[in-house]
């Protein structure tokens, strides 16, 4: 066949196949706005009654991060009052070398960071599964509050703990946003999005083994 | 995707953004209006079905303002909602496929995969057949590029392939469609 006849063709196609026809804007944002609303009705009421749920959550969790710093920071005090709190080989190691205030968050960094890592993990073999559990939602919703007071800490100094932040945000705010929408593909989605952030395997990088 | 001039687009981009994750309807309404035509046309090309277009346009945009407080940036807009709306159609397709495949007797499949020489069929329908006869990845390209109009730069943004792949897949496109239509 000639390029001509080839080049005809393929104009044939452009008018021939599959042609879209007007575009329906006004009846499809009609509907647009209609499922939204729908939507946004029950998390209005699930977000009222989680206020009431998180607001206690959350302070529980800023106390126990506290309480971890005020135990942890010591400055110029002995070596062996980290080793109370039972951290890892490496958090020790750290915490005997330098007794900043940075290292303190960088091990409360590194003891959430290990959880961070067991709740994505335990996701996505619940979307291998096609079945989360409302519990896992709870947990995320509680690791994106901690992220979130990291992000504003001195453990988020380090550009590569800073960007390993943002992402863990993003995957924790989308996770906890399907909370109220448990489809396979949003589940599918999250973890494509996990994958191409490289997350749980940068996770791993900054916790130590052990921990 | 139009971009005249890249830093007022982007700042179109950011403030459009922002508009309507502070739920701002008519930023929302904005952001509707200058991509729907093009990602409705897309998907209608993809599914050849009014219905099936409409739903899934519908549900290109309903998850993209869920979303859209999950967009960095690294793309423009269009191109991210455009990535969206890929999603979307492509699952939906398979779907259908299967669905399809599960229907379809076999008489009609081999009848289809025989095919009649282009010059004795009406051209339409050849043309219909041997572009569904493509491969999913060969088709989307075809249909982005050759019938849409779509620039390989956008289309790999959207796809998230290499350009080289964009181009290399248009061409075996093409290459199979001259084969089937001679």
């Amino acid at each position: 066949m000639s390029d001509d006849r080839f080049e005809d063709l393929i104009r044939r196609a452009r008018e021939e196949y599959n042609p879209p026809p007007e575009v329906p804007r006004e009846a499809m944002w009609a509907a647009i706005e209609r499922r939204r609303e729908k939507d946004r009705a029950p998390s209005k009421r699930a977000s009222r009654r989680a206020r009431w749920v998180w607001v206690p959550a959350a302070a529980a969790a800023m106390l126990v991060f506290g309480i971890l710093i005020g135990r942890l920071w010591v400055p110029g005090g002995p070596t062996g009052r980290v080793a109370e709190v039972t951290p890892g080989p490496r958090a020790v190691e750290e915490a005997s070398d330098e007794r900043s205030g940075g290292d303190v968050f960088r091990l409360a960094a590194t003891r959430f960071l290990g959880r961070a890592d067991a709740m994505l993990t335990q996701f996505r073999s619940e979307t291998a599964a096609t079945q989360t559990n409302g519990d896992l939602f709870y947990w995320a919703d509680q690791l994106l509050r901690e992220t979130r007071l990291l992000m504003d800490s001195p453990a988020a100094g380090n550009p590569d703990m800073e960007r390993l932040f943002v992402d863990l945000e993003l995957v924790l705010a989308q996770i906890v946003q399907i909370s109220h929408n448990r489809e396979t593909e949003d589940r599918e989605w999250i973890e494509d999005d996990m994958q191409k952030r490289n997350l749980i395997a940068r996770l791993r990088t900054q916790v130590p083994a052990g921990q | 995707m139009k971009d005249e001039n890249p830093t007022e687009g982007r700042l179109d981009e950011q403030r459009l953004v922002a508009g309507i994750l502070t739920g701002d309807p008519k930023a929302e309404r904005e952001f509707y209006d200058a991509h729907v035509d093009r990602v409705y046309r897309l998907v209608y090309r993809m599914t050849g079905d009014a219905e099936m277009a409409e739903d899934l346009t519908q549900d290109t945009f309903v998850k993209a303002f869920d979303r859209l407080s999950g967009f960095r940036g690294e793309s423009s807009l269009a191109t991210w909602l455009h990535s969206v709306a890929m999603s979307i159609a492509l699952t939906a397709l398979r779907k259908r496929k299967r669905v399809r495949e599960h229907e379809t007797n076999t008489d009609d499949v081999e009848s289809f995969h025989r095919g009649t020489p282009a010059r004795l069929v009406d051209l339409k329908i050849s043309l219909t057949r041997a572009v569904d006869g493509l491969t999913e990845k060969l088709r989307v390209v075809f249909l982005m590029h050759d019938l849409e109009g779509y620039k390989h730069e956008e289309i790999a943004g959207i796809l998230d392939i290499e350009v080289g792949t964009s181009k290399a897949r248009l061409s075996r496109a093409r290459e199979q469609l001259r084969r089937a239509l001679a």
